[in-house]
């Protein structure tokens, strides 16, 4: 070799990082000499070098530079190492790993070679990148490492689950399809991802067309970490020109599985070429990409959140709207109805006094009638605008209680009912003592009778009773009670035909009523109303186990100085209660 | 109106107060008046060939006025017909645009009325 470099003033040389260190370590002052005589001579191509250069050789590549000598980088070189001159031809097989000298040489000066191995090495040295460039792209960290075509699924399967398993720090998915989300499970991509996530605390990020084939598989991966929030899915638009898996991961290696034919259900039947790259710009691209989609899906999602907000809101005004249709119709209904008995008797009265006293009494009938609806009309205006005035005074509730039953019981009509239909009205205190609320006496007392009605209204058709309970609770028992605050709390039950289903989930909304059944639909409104303007609550619900019958229960706060008050005579009421 | 035939009318308002006022009042302007509280009642003892008009209030628990009608027309295809209400106009909007027509119903009262606008109504169907 040393004869040879001393013999010639130019050479074409192609070989690996070992046979540049070989010269290094022992030829390099022969070869320095060699660019000499190459200058002196002004003509011959010099002293060439065709190598694949990385990071680990850009120092060894910068001395042969600055030494004059010629350095073009190919990537992917093939294992051949030989050098050509004008008259000499020289090749080894050896490897000359850390630039140890090589133990066989195959030297020739037969012109046939010679000619031969001159043209290679031109082909590769048209083919090659200015050493001065690829080492200023390494330094620039643009290393143009590795890009694979894999035309194999096997092989991109392989490859695939590999770079997964690699993950350090992060994966980004980009799946075209719900069905390659699926396929890419079962092949152990996604598992070992979790895997990653549980060992490594990696994040993963996944884009995906949304569909019910994912939806469990989905909301399973998003409550995998809860709360931590390592493995975050969400859903983009699918396009038809969507073809291919992005997969990145730590944001130095993607591969890009192009899909060949979403209908089929194994991984190999439906992958195409796949393309991996360790190019830090093409990785990028994708990781630019991908957050740009995660960006648009986010602005999606709420896109969507504010057009189902929208939807809601269109819904609730038409329902509104509705409603107050129906609160005209209802009122106009309930006030023209009343307004036509009294008009009509008030003709009739003169011509007929024979029938002066049926007559006046259907007129001050329909006239109460009105002014109920006029007053409850009025409450409804109170409560909808907040201006419900509560007069609160400290009265026995149990008092309150048995006033009401007995208005309910002079009724006309009502003590034949339950003398004929063998129904009862019940008290039951379980309290020794009486249960003074600080409240609008007026305004309770209108709640008692208005519960009490209904459940007679109800319960008159069938046999049965209706009882009364009341009873002070710690806020434990008594439904969304945030303060601890004592309650009492009086629930009135019957066993009449319960609550129609279709009225229940609105059954303290104005008008919820039937038509069969009478009534404004506004009695429970009020007493909702009422109720939460004293900071309590009221509600309802039907016997269990289709026994018929309803219970309403409604709630009062109860401060501790409101328990005791000194100068109420006692209730008339026992704690065995009273039976009528 | 006729002087020497008194018209005869089915009246049915669940309001029984109203049906008795109307009762009286119509049969002041002397018509026969039979009235009733239900529809139900009303059509067991529907008469055949028997009634001129029939007033019917819509709105009625249990049957509805409209739907006695169906009934009373299928045994009495000559009786002609009032509807009466106190709802707004509006609620029955498609009521009157789509099945009134097509039961040649023309006539909808709206409550509260006098007895005489009342009389006035009814004789203008009769004839």
């Amino acid at each position: 070799m040393k004869s040879i470099a001393e013999s010639t003033d130019e050479q074409s040389t192609c070989c690996s990082i070992g046979g540049m260190l070989l010269i290094y370590n022992y030829f390099f002052n022969e070869y320095k000499e060699m660019v000499d005589r190459s200058k002196r001579r002004k003509e011959g191509k010099g002293v060439r070098w065709i190598t694949s250069i990385d990071k680990d050789m850009v120092d060894l590549v910068k001395i042969f530079l600055d030494s004059g000598m010629q350095v073009r980088h190919l990537k992917n070189l093939i294992h051949l190492d030989f050098a050509v001159d004008n008259k000499n031809f020289n090749a080894t097989i050896d490897k000359m790993e850390g630039g140890k000298l090589m133990e066989s040489l195959l030297i020739s000066n037969e012109p046939a070679y010679v000619s031969h191995y001159n043209s290679v090495f031109e082909e590769l040295w048209k083919d090659g990148v200015d050493a001065t460039e690829r080492i200023r792209d390494i330094e620039a960290g643009v290393d143009l490492e590795d890009i694979e075509v894999i035309p194999s699924s096997a092989r991109a399967q392989e490859k695939y689950l590999n770079i997964v398993g690699s993950a350090q720090e992060e994966i980004l998915w980009i799946f075209p399809t719900p069905n390659a989300l699926i396929r890419q499970g079962n092949i152990g991509a996604i598992p070992l991802a979790k895997q990653a996530v549980k060992e490594k605390n990696i994040r993963v990020r996944i884009l995906t067309p949304a569909s019910s084939l994912i939806e469990q598989k989905v909301q399973d991966l998003k409550e995998y970490c809860y709360p931590a929030d390592l493995i975050d899915i969400r859903y983009i638009v699918q396009m038809s020109e969507t073809k291919a898996t992005i997969l990145v991961v730590d944001r130095k290696i993607s591969l890009v599985m192009e899909l060949q034919d979403d209908t089929k259900s194994t991984f190999h039947e439906a992958i195409g070429l796949s393309t991996y790259s360790n190019s830090k710009a093409g990785v990028l691209s994708y990781v630019a990409i991908f957050e740009n989609l995660w960006k648009q899906s986010e602005l999606y999602e709420q896109l969507v959140k504010a057009h189902e907000q929208l939807k809601e809101a269109h819904e609730q005004v038409k329902i509104h709207d509705k409603m107050q249709k129906e609160f005209i119709n209802v009122a106009s209904h309930e006030l023209r109805t009343p307004t036509q008995a009294i008009l009509s008797y008030s003709e009739l009265l003169q011509k007929h006094p024979e029938r002066k006293d049926e007559m006046i009494q259907a007129m001050s009938r329909n006239a109460i009638r009105l002014q109920r609806l006029t007053e409850d009309i009025l409450d409804v205006t109170k409560i909808e605008s907040r201006s419900l005035n509560l007069k609160k005074e400290q009265f026995n509730l149990n008092e309150v209680i048995s006033n009401a039953i007995e208005d309910v019981m002079t009724k006309k009509g009502f003590l034949t009912s339950i003398k004929t239909k063998n129904s009862a009205i019940k008290l039951l205190n379980n309290q020794s003592q009486d249960v003074y609320v600080y409240a609008d006496k007026g305004r309770i007392s209108q709640v008692v009778s208005n519960l009490l009605d209904n459940a007679v209204k109800f319960t008159k058709a069938a046999e049965g009773n209706i009882t009364i309970m009341v009873k002070k609770e710690g806020q434990e028992e008594v439904q969304n009670n945030s303060n601890n605050q004592q309650q009492v709390i009086v629930s009135i039950k019957d066993t009449g035909t319960g609550i129609d289903s279709e009225i229940l989930p609105m059954l303290f909304t104005k008008f919820a009523t039937k038509s069969q059944t009478g009534g404004t639909g506004l009695g429970l409104f009020i007493c909702k109303g009422i109720i939460e303007a004293h900071g309590g609550r009221i509600w309802a619900h039907n016997n269990p186990g289709g026994r018929g019958g309803a219970v309403f229960t409604f709630s009062l706060p109860l401060s501790e100085q409101q328990q005791q008050p000194q100068q109420y005579p006692p209730s008339a009421l026992t704690s065995e209660g009273v039976t009528v | 109106m006729n002087d020497k035939y008194e018209s005869r009318i089915l009246l049915v308002d669940d309001e029984r107060d109203i049906a008795l006022a109307f009762k009286i009042g119509l049969e002041d302007n002397g018509f026969i008046v039979d009235a009733f509280d239900s529809p139900l009642k009303a059509l067991s003892n529907f008469k055949t060939d028997f009634y001129d008009l029939l007033l019917l209030d819509i709105k009625m628990p249990k049957m509805n006025g409209i739907e006695a009608y169906e009934q009373m027309k299928e045994i009495d295809k000559k009786v002609k017909v009032c509807f009466i209400t106190a709802s707004e106009m509006h609620y029955y909007e498609d009521i009157r645009k789509y099945i009134f027509p097509k039961l040649g119903v023309k006539r909808l009262i709206i409550k509260p009325i006098g007895i005489d606008d009342l009389v006035k109504h009814l004789r203008d169907e009769l004839q």
